[in-house]
Parts: structure tokens; C-alpha cells; sequence
């Protein structure tokens, strides 16, 4: 044996365990960094201290969006690192899909926190980094699930039950997407630069409507038992 | 016709042979959420999800699941 290669089933499914728990890791840096930016935003709003310490708010907004980026990149790094891995066997995926389903979820969630936070400042001229999140949130809940990977891991890990619970919520953010379009086209009317500013959040209920209710959905599956 | 419900005794199949929902899920090939799911009636199994689940338990379909009337 070379180089400390795990033999059993047992090992590897450990060795994989503290892979994903890294990756949780991570996610919950991505949060940090997150939460670490809109202080300082928040607080620069109060009091207008930034350019104080040499830092100004746009400068903060461009790390935040490196920061995504970075995120963006480390994760595919770890999951393409992961699927290398993974590749040797699919009865340790049979044992490890709440995990990975675990993990996608606090990915998701993530890009969601991302997508409110930054559309609650799109008339701040926060909307190219808006746009970005939303369209990546709503490639990963759709055309990079892993049903789209079309491996026989990704078929496990997207097994019968996620599939309809997608299929659920994508028709609740249809049917929120066009509530919020009907209320928009009505508001062009009256107030086209109200409707302007509600832009986003139409983007908001089409796009993260779905991803929250698929969220819930498998908690609520989870439960009991 | 009145629709009919469709009930389950995958529990009590699953607990007579000592696996747990995540043993069960590993051996058919699905999550552990998924059998939850089916235990209680929230999620109907497609027919293939079926056959796998009464050959695992070395029953037949209709020994699991059946139309409550």
C-alpha cells in the first residue's frame, strides 16, 4: 500500500466525510466574508468611516465580488476534486447522497443569501453583481444539477424524490414570476421608474422563489423517520 | 370513482428485516429522505423505485403497497 490510500469501504466513506465537511467549510467562509462586507458597507452608511481607514465603498463591493468569484472557483475546484474521487465507486455514493445532497443544499442557500442581499441594494448600483449571482443561482438549480451531468454518480445523487421536489418548485416560481410580472406591467401604467426599481425583484421571485420552496421542501422531507 | 389512496407497509417490511430507512436507501439506490418520504405517504415511488424496493425486501409489490379503501 503507497502513499496512506484508504482500503476499506468504512475508510474511504470517512475520508470523503471530512472532504465534504471542509467544503461546509468553505461555504460558511463564503457567509463570513458576506456578513464581514455588509458591516462594513453598513457601517460606512452610518457614518461615513471608510475612507477613515483607506478602504471605500466601492472598493469593499469589489471584494465582495472577488470574493464570490473566488468562492465560485474553489467550489468547482473541490467538487471536480470530489467527483475524481467519487468516480472509484458508486456503492460509496449510495452511502453518502444525503451528504452530497446536504452540501448542495448550503451551496444553494448560499447564492441565495447572495442574490436578497444584493437585491436589496440594485438601485445602489450593485445591479452588475445582482445579475451575476442571480444568473448563477439559477444555472445551478437548473442546468448544473446533477441530473444535467448525466454520470451514473450524478443519477444517484439526484434520485426520484429531488427530481419531483424541483419539478414542484420550479412551477411555484413560475407562478411567482408572473404575479410579480402582472403586478409590474400594471405599475408600468402608473409609475414606469417604480417599475424600474422593481426590476430585481421580479428576477428575485422567478429565481429564488423556487430555490427557497425546493430548500423547505427537503427539510420537510427529511423530517421524521 | 373516487380517487383511492395509496398506503404502504414499507415500514414495517423494513423494520422486520432490521434495516434502517439510510440502509434500505444505500441498497436501492436512493436517498434516506426518499424512503421517509414513502414510509409516509408524501411521495408515491415511480414502478421501477418499486420493484426495487419489494425485491430488496424479498416481497412482492403488492405486499407493500396497496389501495386503502
Amino acid at each position: 500500500m503507497t502513499g496512506g490510500e484508504p482500503v476499506s469501504d468504512e475508510e474511504i466513506i470517512a475520508r470523503e466525510r471530512r472532504r465534504l465537511r471542509n467544503t461546509g467549510r468553505i461555504i460558511v467562509a463564503i457567509i463570513a466574508l458576506a456578513a464581514a462586507g455588509d458591516l462594513l458597507l453598513f457601517f460606512d452608511g452610518m457614518s461615513g468611516a471608510l475612507p477613515g481607514i483607506g478602504i471605500s465603498a466601492q472598493g469593499v463591493r469589489l471584494f465582495l465580488v472577488a470574493g464570490l468569484l473566488a468562492a465560485v472557483i474553489g467550489l468547482a475546484w473541490v467538487s471536480w476534486r470530489g467527483r475524481q474521487a467519487q468516480a472509484r465507486s458508486e456503492r460509496i455514493v449510495r452511502r453518502q447522497i444525503d451528504d452530497h445532497q446536504a452540501l448542495g443544499g448550503l451551496g444553494l442557500a448560499v447564492l441565495l443569501i447572495l442574490l436578497l442581499e444584493f437585491a436589496t441594494r440594485a438601485s445602489e448600483g450593485a445591479r452588475p453583481p445582482f445579475f451575476f449571482i442571480a444568473l448563477v443561482l439559477f444555472a445551478a438549480f437548473t442546468f448544473f444539477s446533477p441530473r444535467a451531468r448525466r454520470s451514473g454518480i450524478a443519477r444517484l445523487l439526484d434520485d426520484e424524490l429531488t427530481r419531483a421536489l424541483r419539478g414542484k418548485s420550479v412551477l411555484v416560481g413560475y407562478l411567482a414570476a408572473m404575479a410579480m410580472l402582472s403586478g409590474l406591467y400594471l405599475t408600468i401604467f402608473y409609475s414606469p421608474a417604480l417599475a424600474m426599481q422593481a426590476g430585481p425583484f421580479l428576477l428575485v421571485a422567478g429565481v429564488a422563489v423556487p430555490v427557497l420552496y425546493f430548500l423547505f421542501l427537503q427539510w420537510q422531507a427529511g423530517r421524521g423517520g | 370513482m373516487a380517487e383511492r389512496q395509496l398506503k404502504n407497509r414499507l415500514k414495517e417490511l423494513r423494520v422486520e428485516r432490521g434495516l434502517t430507512q439510510s440502509e434500505l436507501a444505500a441498497r436501492v439506490g436512493v436517498s434516506r429522505k426518499t424512503i421517509n418520504t414513502v414510509e409516509n405517504s408524501v411521495f408515491v415511488p415511480s414502478t421501477a423505485l418499486a420493484l426495487a424496493l419489494a425485491e430488496e425486501l424479498g416481497a412482492r409489490v403488492e405486499d407493500i403497497f396497496y389501495l386503502a379503501p
